[in-house]
Order: C-alpha cells, then sequence, then structure tokens
C-alpha cells in the first residue's frame, strides 16, 4: 500500500512492493489524485520497491510530465543501485533528481 | 558528421525535398480554411517540418534544426488551435520554409546562414506558449556533443563526441536501437533491470532514453508503449546483437555504412517504424486541455512518413538527381531483365551449336524484349505536371497580394506526364507566364470594377493531351494584349520600323512582345516588367521543341498556348482511305475501328438535328463522313460502313471511311508552309509505293467538323490557330540518326522513308554497297563514305535512310535510334562546315551534325546528275530573295523550298544565267516587274504560298508585257491532270523536279536568244 505524507511544501509517495503493471494503475491513480488536489511538489520515495518494470517507468515519466507541465516538481529518492542504474541508463535522471538509498 | 556517410546527407537531403514539395499548397489550403482546420493535413506539414528537423539535429545541421523547430512550434500551436492561421502567420511559414529549402539546398553553408530575424518573429508568434520540454531541446548543443533527436519526440540522445570516438576507436559498431520497453522487453524471467543489464554486457551504452514526452501525464490514459532509445557500441554485428538482446534485428539501426550498411540513410524513419506500435488499435485519449502534444498525435506523427508523404508527392522542382519510379513499372523492368537474360542463353547456346534456327529465334525474341525495355525505361521518366503547377498556388498568391489583386488561380490537367526534363525545361517559361498573367494581365480591382468585372480576377492553368501531343494552355481574364499599343512600344523602343509594322495583322502585332527587349507595362514593375521576359520563354519552349501561341481579345482576356510537338519521328499509324487516297490516323488517336453492315446502318446510325450520330454500347458517339470533311465529295457509296472511332483526348468520334488498311510505323514529315494552315492534317509520310499520305489530326478534323466538345467550345473563344511562322522564326525539321556513336542528321525534307534493316540486307557488288529495295537495286553508301564522322555499327540496330534524286533512291546506312527535330535555333554553316557536313546545329545542348547527303550523292553517283554540282547544299542559310550573280537577272526562280531554290537557282547559274531567286509567286511577280527588262524566262515551282505557280503564269499571261515570256514549272506532282492545268494556265514546260539534264536542256530549248 502506498503511504502519502507531507514534508514541508512536499507530499512523499512511498509506494511498497514491486511496482509492475496492476500496482502502476493504482500509484498513477494516486498521484494524479495529489496533484489535482493541488499538490506541486511529489517525491517519490522507492525504498520499500524492489522491482520496477517499463509499467512503473510510465508512471513516473507520467509524474514528471504532469508536473513539469504544472510548474512543479517532482524528484525521486531512496533509489537501489539497481533501480537508480535503471533510472539513469533510461535517461529519467536527466529530467528527475534522484538519490541512491543509503 | 564525422562518421555520417554522404550518402546518409544525401537520403536526408532528398527525402527533406520531398517534403517540402507539397507543403506551399498544403499551407495555402490551410490558411484558406482559417479556424476550421484540418487536422490531417497541418499534422502533415508538421511531420515535415518535424522529419527536417530530426535529420538536421542527427546530421548536426544546426540552423536547419534551430529553424524547423520555430516552424514546428507554431504548427504545434495551430494544431491545438492555439493559434489562427492567418495570413500573416502562413505568410511567416511559407517564409520559413523557404529558408529551410536554401538551407537544405546548400546544406554545407547552412550553420552560416543567418536566420535571426526570421527565428525571432516565429518565438515572438509562438510567445511564451512554448512548452516546457520543447524549450530544452531547443538548447544548442555544446560544441562537440553529437545530438540525435528522437523521432517522434522532443527528447534527444546526446552524447560527447570524444565518447563515441572512445568508443569506437576499438572497432566497435555504433547503433541506435529504438524499442517499445512495454512491447518488446517484457519477458518471463527477464526484468527491466536484467534487460539493462543485458545491454551493458552486449557493448558499450553511451546514452540512453524514453522517449517522456510520449508517456502523456498522469491525467490521461497510460500510454500502451513506452518508446526507449539506446545508443551503444558493440564489436556484434546488428544480427548478433539483435540475438544476444532477444528483440528484432529491425529495431537495430547500425550508424556505420561502412560496416553494415545502412537500411535507411535518415534513421528517422527507420526508428520511427521500429517503434512498432499497435497503432490501429490504440485508440486517442479523449480530448484533453493543455498545450502538450498529445500522444495519439504524436504517434501519427511516427507512423511511416516515407509511404504517407510519398504518395502522389511528385518530385519537387529542384534540380534531382534521383527519381522515385512506381514499384509496379521496376518490377517489369526486372521482368524483361530476366527476359533478357534467358534469351542471351538461348543465344549463346545457340551460338555454340551452331543452330541456325535457334539465333534467328533467340535474335527475335532480343529484339522484342530490347524493344519493350526502351519503351519501358522511357516510361519511367514520365512524370506528372502537376509537379510543376503546384508551385503557382503560392506564386500566384504572393503575387496577387504584392499587387493589390484579387487572382483566383484554377488549375487542371496535373496529371498530365511529361518526359522529366522536358517538366523542368517547362519550369521557368511557365513561370514567367503565370507572372506575366497576374502582372500585366489581370487589371487592379478598381480598373475591373470600371470594366463592368467582377473584382476577382481568374488566371487558368491548363494542362491536356491532343493527338499525341501536350498542350498547355495559361489564360487569364484580364485586359488583354492591346496590338496598337504593342506596336507603339516596338516603335518606341526601335525594335521595328514604321515600314515593317504596317503589313502586320493583329496576331503578329501580339507576337512582338516576344522580341528581346520588349516591355509593355507602362511602369516596369518588379515582377515581370524588366524587358527580358517573353524572347527568354520562346527560346525556352523552342529549346523542346515546342511552339508558342498567343490569343488575345482586348478587355477579355489572353491565353498562352504551348503546343509540345509530337517528339518521335516515327510513329505507328493506321492508314485508311477515303474517295481513293489514303490517310494515316495516329494510332495513338485510334480507340477502334468498327464495320457496320448495310442492314444495321439504319438502326445504329441515327439523325439528331444536322449530325449523325452512332449508338455504341449505349454511348452515343457523334460520326463525321471523311470525304466530306476534308471537302473531298458529297456521299459515300452505299453498303458497309467503315469507322474508325477517334478520340482527341477529350472526346471519341467516329469517322467514316471506305476501307481500313494496316497499321504502320511512318516517318512523320511536317506540311508545307503553304497548307500548315489547315488543321485537319498533323503532316505527311510518303508509303512503301512512293505516294503521300497526309496524317490527319483527329482534333482539328473535330474542330473543323463542328464536332468539339464543350470544353473545346469553350477554347475557341480564344481560338487556336497554328501560329505565323513568320513571326515564330523559321524551324526546320531535321532527321537525327546515329552513325555509330555520333549523332548526325539530314534535312528531313529530303528523305522519302526509313526502313529497318539487317546488316546481311546490304550486299556488296562490284566494290559497292547496295541492297534490294522493292524488287530493285538500290545503291547505299554510310557516312564514313564522305566524312569521318562516327562510324556505322553493324552490330546495332540498323536502319537504312531513303533518299531520291533525280528519280532515283538511294540509301544511306545508319544506326538507331532516328528521331526528328525542329531545330528552332539558326543553324550554323561556318564552323563545322567540312567535306560532307553542311552545318551543325545545337540541339538540347549537343551538337549535331548536318550531312551534306545532296553532295554525297553526286560525288558517288556523279552518272546520275550528268555534270557535276557544284558546292552543296546552304539550305540552311536565311532564305530571302537573292540575286545570285552580278548583272542584270535574266532568269526568274520562284520556288517555296529553301533546298530545291538553291539547287535550281546553282544548276541554272553553272549554265551562265544570273538567276533572281524568290520564295514564293508573289514576291515573283513583284522581281518580274522589277526586272522587267532583262528577264527573259521564268522557272517556277506548282505549290507556293501566297500565288502558286499555275496564278504566277496565269498573271504572267495576262499581262501584255510579257505574253511571250517562257515559263517552264518544276513540281513533283506528275500526273496528267496537273499537266492539263499548267496547259490552261499558260504553261510552257512542265518538268518533273530535280531531273538537272531535263531542266538544262529546257532552258536551252526556250531561252530566247533575242529580247522579246
Amino acid at each position: 500500500m502506498d503511504v502519502v505524507s507531507t514534508v514541508g511544501e512536499g507530499t512523499v509517495v512511498s509506494p511498497d512492493g514491486d511496482l509492475n503493471e496492476v500496482t502502476a494503475a493504482s500509484l498513477r491513480r494516486e498521484l494524479n489524485r495529489l496533484v489535482a488536489g493541488g499538490c506541486r511538489e511529489i517525491v517519490m520515495d522507492l525504498a520499500r520497491i524492489r522491482e520496477m518494470d517499463a509499467f512503473g517507468l510510465g508512471v513516473l515519466c507520467a509524474a514528471r510530465t504532469t508536473l513539469n507541465r504544472e510548474k512543479g516538481s517532482f524528484s525521486v529518492i531512496n533509489a537501489s543501485p539497481e533501480l537508480e542504474t535503471l533510472l539513469r541508463r533510461t535517461g529519467l535522471s536527466r529530467h528527475v533528481s534522484i538519490s541512491t538509498a543509503e | 558528421m564525422d562518421i555520417l556517410d554522404d550518402e546518409i546527407i544525401l537520403g536526408y537531403i532528398e527525402e527533406s525535398r520531398e517534403h517540402l514539395a507539397d507543403i506551399e499548397t498544403d499551407l495555402l489550403t490551410i490558411e484558406e480554411q482559417g479556424a476550421e482546420i484540418n487536422r490531417d493535413l497541418v499534422n502533415k506539414v508538421f511531420r515535415a517540418a518535424h522529419t527536417i528537423k530530426g535529420g538536421a539535429g542527427f546530421l548536426n545541421l544546426t540552423t536547419i534544426k534551430e529553424l524547423s523547430h520555430g516552424v514546428e512550434n507554431i504548427l504545434d500551436m495551430i494544431r491545438n488551435r492555439a493559434l489562427v492561421p492567418s495570413r500573416e502567420v502562413v505568410t511567416l511559414l511559407l517564409l520559413s520554409f523557404d529558408k529551410l529549402r536554401d538551407m537544405i539546398n546548400n546544406y554545407r553553408e547552412s550553420n552560416n546562414c543567418d536566420i535571426g530575424a526570421i527565428a525571432a518573429e516565429l518565438a515572438a508568434l509562438a510567445g511564451g506558449a512554448a512548452p516546457p520540454e520543447q524549450q530544452e531541446v531547443r538548447e544548442q548543443p555544446e560544441q562537440g556533443e553529437l545530438v540525435i533527436p528522437l523521432p517522434a519526440s522532443d527528447i534527444a540522445i546526446r552524447v560527447p563526441r570524444s565518447d563515441l570516438e572512445r568508443a569506437t576507436s576499438g572497432g566497435g559498431i555504433p547503433y541506435l536501437l529504438a524499442l517499445d520497453l512495454m512491447g518488446d522487453v517484457p519477458r518471463p524471467g527477464v526484468s527491466l533491470t536484467d534487460f539493462i543489464g543485458m545491454l551493458d554486457h552486449c557493448g558499450a551504452v553511451l546514452d540512453g532514453q524514453v522517449a517522456l514526452d510520449l508517456t502523456g501525464g498522469l491525467d490521461e490514459e497510460p500510454a500502451e508503449l513506452l518508446p526507449f532509445f539506446v545508443l551503444m557500441v558493440s564489436s556484434l554485428n546488428s544480427q548478433e546483437l539483435a540475438a544476444a538482446l532477444n528483440i528484432s534485428p529491425d529495431k537495430i539501426i547500425p550508424l556505420d555504412e561502412s560496416v553494415s550498411p545502412v537500411a535507411e540513410p535518415n534513421p528517422t524513419p527507420a526508428g520511427s517504424s521500429c517503434i512498432d506500435p499497435p497503432e490501429q488499435e490504440f485508440t486517442p485519449p479523449p480530448a484533453r486541455t493543455g498545450s502538450l502534444s498529445p500522444v495519439a498525435d504524436h504517434l501519427r506523427q511516427s507512423t511511416p512518413p516515407v509511404a504517407a508523404d510519398h504518395q502522389g508527392g511528385g518530385g519537387s522542382l529542384l534540380p534531382e538527381s534521383t527519381l522515385r519510379i512506381n514499384v509496379s513499372l521496376l518490377d517489369v523492368l526486372m521482368n524483361l531483365a530476366g527476359e533478357l537474360v534467358l534469351s542471351r542463353n538461348q543465344l549463346l547456346q545457340a551460338i555454340l551449336r551452331g543452330d541456325q534456327g535457334g539465333l534467328k529465334a533467340a535474335g527475335h525474341r532480343i529484339n522484342s524484349v530490347t524493344s519493350e525495355l526502351q519503351e519501358t525505361i522511357m516510361l519511367t521518366r514520365m512524370q506528372p505536371i502537376g509537379t510543376i503547377f503546384n508551385k503557382f498556388t503560392r506564386v500566384v498568391r504572393d503575387l496577387s497580394r504584392e499587387l493589390g489583386k484579387e487572382i483566383n488561380l484554377v488549375i487542371s490537367g496535373k496529371e498530365v506526364e511529361l518526359d522529366k526534363t522536358i517538366i523542368e525545361g517547362l519550369s521557368d517559361p511557365l513561370t514567367h507566364l503565370v507572372r506575366n498573367a497576374v502582372d500585366h494581365g489581370i487589371e487592379n480591382p478598381a480598373e475591373r470594377h470600371r470594366s463592368g468585372k467582377s473584382a476577382g480576377g481568374t488566371v487558368r492553368l491548363h494542362a491536356y493531351h491532343e493527338a499525341g501531343q501536350v498542350i498547355i494552355e495559361i489564360s487569364d481574364d484580364g485586359r488583354g494584349i492591346d496590338p496598337e499599343k504593342v506596336v507603339r512600344s516596338a516603335l518606341g523602343k526601335g525594335l521595328i520600323t514604321p515600314e515593317q509594322a504596317r503589313p502586320l495583322s493583329d496576331k503578329d502585332k501580339r507576337f512582338l512582345i516576344m522580341m528581346p527587349g520588349f516591355s509593355t507595362a507602362d511602369q516596369v514593375t518588379d515582377i515581370s516588367g524588366r524587358g527580358v521576359g517573353m524572347d527568354v520563354v520562346k527560346t525556352n519552349i523552342e529549346k523542346l521543341n515546342g511552339l508558342m501561341d498567343i490569343e488575345s481579345e482586348i478587355g477579355r482576356g489572353s491565353l498562352f498556348q504551348i503546343k509540345l510537338p509530337l517528339t518521335l519521328a516515327i510513329i505507328p499509324c493506321l492508314f485508311v482511305e477515303s474517295s481513293g487516297r489514303r490517310y494515316a490516323i495516329p494510332q495513338v488517336s485510334v480507340v477502334e475501328t468498327i464495320r457496320i453492315g448495310e442492314a444495321q446502318i439504319a438502326d445504329r446510325i441515327q439523325r439528331v438535328g444536322d449530325a449523325e450520330v452512332l449508338l455504341l454500347r449505349g454511348e452515343i458517339i457523334p460520326i463525321i463522313h471523311l470525304n466530306e470533311a476534308l471537302g473531298i465529295s458529297a456521299a459515300d457509296a452505299a453498303g458497309d460502313l467503315n469507322l474508325v472511332i477517334v478520340t482527341n483526348g477529350v472526346m471519341q468520334y467516329g469517322m467514316v471511311v471506305q476501307q481500313l488498311h494496316d497499321s504502320e510505323e511512318i516517318v512523320v514529315k511536317p506540311l508545307g508552309r503553304h497548307v500548315r494552315h489547315l488543321k485537319e492534317y498533323a503532316g505527311a509520310t510518303i508509303m512503301g509505293d512512293g505516294q503521300v499520305a497526309l496524317i490527319l489530326d483527329a482534333s482539328g478534323l473535330a474542330h473543323s467538323s463542328g464536332i468539339a466538345t464543350i470544353s473545346g467550345a469553350a477554347r475557341s473563344e480564344l481560338k487556336y490557330q497554328e501560329p505565323q511562322r513568320e513571326a515564330v522564326g523559321e524551324s526546320r525539321a531535321l532527321l537525327t540518326f546515329y552513325n555509330g556513336s555520333q549523332q548526325l542528321s539530314v534535312p528531313l525534307e529530303l528523305v522519302e522513308r526509313v526502313e529497318k534493316i539487317s546488316a546481311q540486307a546490304i550486299e556488296y557488288v562490284g566494290g559497292r554497297r547496295v541492297m534490294q529495295y522493292h524488287g530493285q537495286v538500290m545503291p547505299v553508301m554510310e557516312v564514313g563514305d564522305i566524312t569521318s564522322a562516327g562510324i556505322l555499327d553493324e552490330e546495332r540496330d540498323l536502319v537504312v535512310i531513303v533518299f531520291a534524286f533525280a528519280g532515283r533512291e538511294f540509301g544511306l546506312a545508319a544506326n538507331t535510334p532516328v528521331d526528328s527535330l525542329e531545330c528552332g535555333s539558326a543553324v550554323d554553316g561556318e564552323t563545322l562546315r567540312q567535306e560532307g557536313i553542311v552545318g551543325s546545329v545545337i540541339v538540347s545542348g549537343q551538337t549535331v551534325l548536318i550531312v551534306d547527303i545532296v553532295a554525297a550523292v553526286t560525288s558517288w553517283h556523279p552518272e546520275w546528275f550528268a555534270t557535276e554540282i557544284q558546292g552543296s547544299v546552304d539550305t540552311y542559310l536565311p532564305p530571302t530573295v537573292r540575286l545570285r550573280t552580278g548583272g542584270a537577272p535574266n532568269i526568274l526562280l520562284a520556288e517555296d523550298s529553301d533546298f530545291f531554290r538553291d539547287q535550281v537557282s546553282r544548276i541554272i547559274e553553272e549554265q551562265g544565267y544570273s538567276v533572281v531567286a524568290c520564295p514564293d509567286g508573289a514576291l515573283a511577280w513583284e522581281a518580274l516587274n522589277e526586272h522587267e527588262e532583262s528577264i527573259r524566262l521564268v522557272v517556277s515551282d506548282i505549290e507556293m504560298p501566297n500565288l502558286d505557280g499555275l496564278g504566277l503564269t496565269r498573271k504572267i499571261r495576262g499581262d501584255s508585257r510579257f505574253r511571250g515570256l517562257p515559263v517552264i514549272t518544276l513540281s513533283s506532282l506528275a500526273g496528267e491532270e496537273n499537266m492539263a492545268q499548267g496547259d490552261e494556265a499558260g504553261v510552257t514546260r512542265y518538268l518533273v523536279k530535280l531531273d538537272r539534264d531535263e531542266l538544262v536542256e529546257a532552258i536551252a530549248a526556250l531561252y530566247p536568244t533575242e529580247r522579246i
């Protein structure tokens, strides 16, 4: 289950488990709800994510696109080294600030 | 650009030109539609800009990329209805595309082009509305950075050049991988991270990018694909790489041509086709807000742009070195090539076996395959004229705007096909004529209003086929050309003298506008009145063997007609007979032939008003009786009716003839000046038995019989007539042929026939070449016998060109292809004149020598002419009324053919007489009056313009001063009937043309020794 908390101006979203075709859809809905509710700064905490597939990646892309359009910000924190490689290799790191897990 | 091959750049340029070709028309349509945009059309233009941008980025053509990006932004706004394509917006876009075209044509210099002003305007127009993603891409690539914009996306792959060089230094091949992470990658047991790891295993990944902007936002339906592009260098070849990654090989685009050929020179179309989206199933997301390009649109852009944009696109106007050919035509060519190989095998086997029958069969086969191959290859050069017509939409729009006129351009006949070289040659003259029509032809709205016309003028461009010719018309409904104004202007400029102007007809006067240095506009405008227009147009059209005609009515408009004549000298014709005379109908005009039994005539043929019509398969077809149409006799004999259904390209009609004969290939000879105005005939030919047959002009006959169609009637408002030859300039017909590889020509008027022969047909008898021809032995020579221009290649197709002199025939063996041409330009009788060569003429940039066939015959067969004829033919020197030798002339010669006039003058002068030679009877009559005292004998041709030989004779006989003057007539018409007419007119002696001995004898016998 996704955990949403508010830190300062931003909202941290911490999904759990694998980010795949099934879970991506609910994450997308969640994020969409936040943006629709006026949230313009979203931080994606990937600490509890082990695997991510193309659908999961698609949601991150969509979130970045939407927030960019709304002049907001979107960033990723606590990515595992594997996920960090994935985000870097797919070029997402060029558009989204990513920090790795300690 | 270091790693990129020339072929990639050329591919990009070629493709960009194709994209640009139709853009003007599309943009103008967009402008017309205004706010009610046609999304597909805007998308099409957007795609063009996008593809140009993509390639430019890839090739590091930064200026092109920057400009096309600016254009793309505007188009995107139009597409999203954020901007209405007003006149100003479209003008800016048109200017931008012009600039792009210039830069692409000159891509090497493009990065130094200054696009500051136009880019600033584009940016100002776009305002702050450009989406952030796009602004990102607008960053200039840093020095030494390779940027590959991704298909259908505003994201680009960026790699420092040094990285790429380092990676490829070990011999690796750079690849661009275009993948769909959702469609291509998910496989059981392989996660996305595993796949990324595999990429690292296969080589060095330099950069990877998901097409971020294609995924849409959170509020949109999740995309069903996630395009992902990777630039990597691998030592594997593309097949191995595909296998290692377990992906389809077509997702891999090698960027280094030298190692593995690039399937598509420009990665953009290839890349986009690699995305492989289930496009048809993809439903576009519902309506949305915001300015981002929706995914569906991007997908649409990315679907094969090559196929979508090139259909019906035609070529561009720019000089091109490549040609787009219909695949089915290519298939035909492939089949023919296959046939040729089979025939060759057959031939080789026959040679090995020494099998004569087999040799013959193989020969036949090769013959037919070769002919078909030649025809098909000619077809590949055919292009629709629409490629040049299309650009006039823009020309007219811009001009009318500049001049403050309202002009509607109507284009028809875009699909008419012409040889590529003719199309290219037509571009300039047509542009000139269209500009003239807009600038000089159409009045400004106020003037139109005063003359009771609608404010908007109309310029029409129309192309159509007629009797195997292509006719292009440019007409306007403007003020027309005032012949008096033209004359005043020409007089004012000193182009003609008042004496010259007096006898001119209105039509002649209008033709004065084609004189060099002429301009009618009261004020010389920037647009067309520079005084260098129409003469250049005329020269260009003549270069294409075309004719120009001008029709105009003051206050109603003008029509400029360009007639591109039959290019081939040899055309297949159907022979028909009527009133005992044979006529040829070009096979292109013949639809079918029908015989109607006597009993059926009443059922099938009906009268509607004055006209007879034929009921043919439910259609009503007007019919004419050939003998009536030609004014020969009134009625056809009873019995079965033979009908030839002919077409003039617009309509069909039936022609009743007495008999139908064979179809034959004939040599077309132009008609003489004095019968050229008869529009029922397209020319003449000499048949195998030596008789002359006239070639019927299907459209001319339709006109003169009054059955022209409505469109014809509309045209006849500005009725077309054969241009006055004097005004257009004397053009001459030459028959060209080859002697080995050397192209030569002879005057067409001397040629009787051209026959295909085999090398064996020529025999050597008594040291001379002869061949059997129509049961007689005919001497045959080749050009090598008289001059050293080429060597006859007996291995190639041979023809024998048959000439007739002094009642005898002789042949000239030559190589094919044989063709005829009208050379409008002056024949150079000096530069290349040598033994056996009278002169040269420049045809399409090539020098063609004219063989002195008369000198050749006289030197070869002097016995044909009792004494040797001095000199040779000056056929091509300007025809003038000239006094051949000093002293008062004592023989008057009237002859319209330059060639015969020259020949006969020589023959007479050799005998010590002094000749005054005139090109027609009327001038001869003037000359006779002028030299009344000295002329003692008249030699005259019969058929002549203005006043013919018999008329001249009657005039002479009717004048008491010349009653006793002997008149010798020369004619090729030797019938008894003709002789009787001659006697009646008062001809003293009737001779057959070019029988030198008889002429010399007759002059000697008739020349009075004392003054009468």
